[in-house]
């Protein structure tokens, strides 16, 4: 207050009008500060914490559901991990600003997100997990797409070696499943013997 | 969740490059992941089931089927998430269903479509369908003409969360439907479409305990489509009516919606100062009559359904200008305004121009044969503001003071189409420096326009999305200046008399135009209605007598 006081006498202006003035700027300021700093701990599997903007984290559903419960707390998640929550922290930063629209999260896969997607199948299946079970819509949208940009076009023997995915089923059974009931189904045709 | 020794090289996802590379920088840790170092092995098993099947809604249908043969629970996850199936319903399925059945079983929307040459399911088929498809929301039939009032009727009662019925080419009639509205009594949307049975002896239809939830009535090709009457006067909640090239008359039963409480015998109601005391608590928001028998009394009747947004009248020579005031003067809702005048002149510019008076909530209009002239469609132009889709085709008085004019005063006009016009340059040159929020623009077998207008309108608006090929076969472009769900006008005609000469069958509605069109090569210089005013005055013939 003394500060003010002596600034406002040497600029010779009225010192009132300025004391009001600096005090709702400094409770403005004060009140917008504690908005920023609003953090939420997060603690993954491996006991790690985490300090995150809360707007950053509570892009997650589940995150946000808990935040609530724990009321200030620690927020536990007992199935994440802390190299693939980095990760998905990493995302939701850059998206925090966003919005909802699927959409546009489809194209900017195409552009700004295509890298952080270069990542191995083990990666990118754990980014999928992680995003289900944290319930981020958005980068579980972009997973997905990502998967399907692996797969798309692929006959079935070519996603098996892709995936490391083991058949399963006999000679038989894949006969019946392919033939006979794909017979019947419209937009199965490709497959038909007749 | 096998560990398959993979003998091929992984081109994609070379693991041990990748795993090396990262665990290097310290970012993925070998505790974390330990069984990377062994082999490449399945990660997908690690997914959910849920996320899975969420991933395989994002496939087309193909790659969909390739990755339900992938492997045992991929198939699980697939069937179990598989929704909507269309199957060929020829009667040979039969001994298919219960496994097809097993392994698709969450679907609730299904489609069972047989083709002329093949004999359908049966109603036992049916049946059994019903019984295994316990969450059944919507049914589409097609040609399935094995299929009878009794099969109908008991499928009817094991649906009951049965929400929309589209049925086209069956034989069943006025028992079956009755049924379904008995039985299916959360029933939205019913669209009928050459229904052999609903003939002249057809019992009447409606309105059954889904008279309630019904918003949607669809009727096309029906010999006696009035038998729906109590049907469509009952339903309390409907939002939508469509009546497509179906015979007799339909004046009374618009008059018996319109004024629920008269007896349909009313006459021309000339003073229209007592509408309102007459008018029921309709809830009608879209109405679409194509090709069918109604006069001025029938659009007079339409006009007490205040609540009207959009209106089609299509090809309905008895209908005149005064119809379309009585309707603008009492519909002040209206947003949405197709009219195909056939070219018979009786609707022009008197009814455009109460339009412009009354409506302004106006966002589409689409004028087809309609001879407007500089005095309608200025007004329309200063008082619908709010003007965004705006398409004028094979009119012989649409010209440059039209256009230019139209281009000065329409603020808000985004999409545009001017087709089989009598308009020059000139028209381009006025749109070119007017109508400021132009998006697209869609010009078409319009003579007096040359190529080099197309190229300086593309230096001017650089922004705008600009058609103006003059020779290509173009079919449905109506449905492509109007938002979604407008039906497609110039789609439809292959359709209606498969006797048609020259009209293929076998392709889909766009390819069939494009054929059509080919095939009519002497037609190639005039416009869209034209050729098909030809075609319908032949189709009148044959399909009187082909019943």
């Amino acid at each position: 207050m003394a500060f003010t006081w002596s600034k406002t006498i040497y600029m010779g202006l009225d010192p009132i009008f300025l004391t009001e003035l600096s005090i709702s700027i400094i409770i403005f300021s004060t009140i917008a500060s504690s908005k920023k700093s609003r953090v939420s701990k997060i603690k993954t599997a491996d006991n790690e914490i985490f300090e995150v903007e809360e707007a950053v984290a509570t892009m997650s559903n589940t995150i946000k559901i808990m935040a609530g419960d724990c009321s200030g707390g620690v927020i536990p998640l007992n199935n994440v991990h802390s190299t693939i929550f980095a990760r998905v922290i990493e995302w939701c930063k850059k998206h925090v600003d966003d919005g909802e629209d699927l959409e546009y999260y489809k194209g900017a896969l195409k552009n700004c997100d295509a890298t952080f997607f270069e990542v191995d199948q083990a990666v990118l299946y754990h980014l999928l997990t992680t995003a289900n079970s944290l319930d981020i819509k958005p980068l579980l949208h972009q997973g997905c797409q990502r998967f399907v940009d692996m797969i798309n076009g692929k006959t079935v023997e070519e996603i098996r070696q892709l995936l490391h995915i083991k058949n399963d089923f006999t000679n038989e059974e894949e006969d019946e499943t392919r033939k006979k009931l794909w017979s019947s189904v419209v937009g199965m045709n490709s497959f038909i013997l007749l | 969740m096998g560990q398959s020794p993979s003998a091929t090289v992984d081109r994609e996802n070379s693991l041990s490059d990748r795993f090396s590379i990262l665990s290097s920088s310290g970012f993925i840790s070998s505790e974390e992941f330990p069984d990377e170092i062994v082999a490449n092995r399945d990660y997908t098993a690690e997914i959910p089931d849920e996320c899975l099947a969420y991933v395989f809604q994002f496939l087309g249908p193909g790659d969909r089927n390739q990755c339900s043969l992938v492997c045992k629970r991929w198939l699980s996850v697939d069937g179990e998430s598989r929704h909507r199936l269309s199957l060929n319903a020829h009667s040979e399925i039969v001994a298919l269903l219960p496994s097809l059945f097993t392994r698709f079983d969450s679907v609730t929307k299904l489609a069972l479509r047989c083709s002329r040459k093949s004999l359908s399911l049966t109603d036992d088929a049916l049946v059994m369908i019903s019984i295994r498809c316990r969450n059944l929301t919507r049914l589409k039939l097609r040609g399935c003409r094995e299929i009878s009032d009794e099969g109908m009727s008991a499928f009817a009662q094991n649906s009951k969360n049965l929400r929309k019925l589209s049925c086209g080419s069956c034989m069943f009639g006025a028992k079956a439907l009755n049924a379904v509205l008995d039985y299916c009594w959360n029933l939205e949307e019913l669209s009928v479409k050459r229904l052999r049975g609903i003939h002249d002896g057809a019992e009447p239809i409606g309105p059954g305990a889904a008279a309630s939830s019904l918003k949607m009535i669809c009727l096309k090709e029906l010999v006696n489509g009035q038998s729906f009457e109590p049907l469509m006067i009952r339903s309390k909640n409907l939002k939508t009516l469509k009546i497509i090239h179906c015979l007799g008359d339909w004046d009374r039963v618009l008059q018996l919606i319109g004024n629920p409480n008269g007896n349909g015998k009313e006459k021309l109601n000339f003073n229209n100062n007592n509408n309102n005391s007459n008018c029921g608590s309709n809830s009608l928001m879209e109405i679409h009559l194509e090709r069918i028998q109604v006069s001025d009394i029938g659009l007079s009747a339409i006009s007490k359904s205040a609540k009207i947004e959009n209106l089609h009248i299509v090809k309905t020579p008895e209908c005149s200008n005064y119809g379309l005031v009585c309707v603008a003067e009492n519909c002040k809702l209206l947003r949405k305004l197709h009219i195909d005048g056939w070219r018979t002149n009786r609707i022009g510019d008197e009814g455009l121009v109460a339009v412009a008076k009354h409506c302004f909530n106006l966002q589409e209009l689409v004028l087809i044969g309609v001879n407007a002239t500089y005095l309608s469609l200025a007004a329309i132009a200063s008082n619908c503001t709010k003007l965004e889709r705006l398409a004028l085709c094979g009119s012989g008085t649409i010209g440059d003071a039209e256009i230019s004019c139209i281009a000065e005063k329409c603020m808000a006009l985004k999409k545009l189409c001017i087709k089989g016009c009598p308009i020059s340059n000139i028209s381009i040159g006025a749109l070119g420096c007017g109508c400021p929020s132009l998006v697209k623009i869609k010009v078409r077998k319009c003579r007096g326009v040359s190529s080099e207008a197309g190229e300086w309108l593309r230096e001017q608006r650089g922004s705008m999305v600009i058609n103006m090929d003059a020779c290509e076969i173009d079919g449905g472009f109506e449905a492509s200046v109007s938002d979604g769900g407008v039906h497609e006008i110039g789609v439809e005609f292959p359709q209606v008399v498969g006797q048609v000469t020259g009209a293929d069958t076998s392709t889909s509605g766009n390819g069939r135009l494009a054929l059509l069109r080919s095939k009519l090569g002497l037609f190639a210089g005039r416009n869209l209605v034209a050729c098909t005013l030809r075609r319908w005055s032949n189709a009148d013939d044959n399909f009187n007598g082909n019943l």
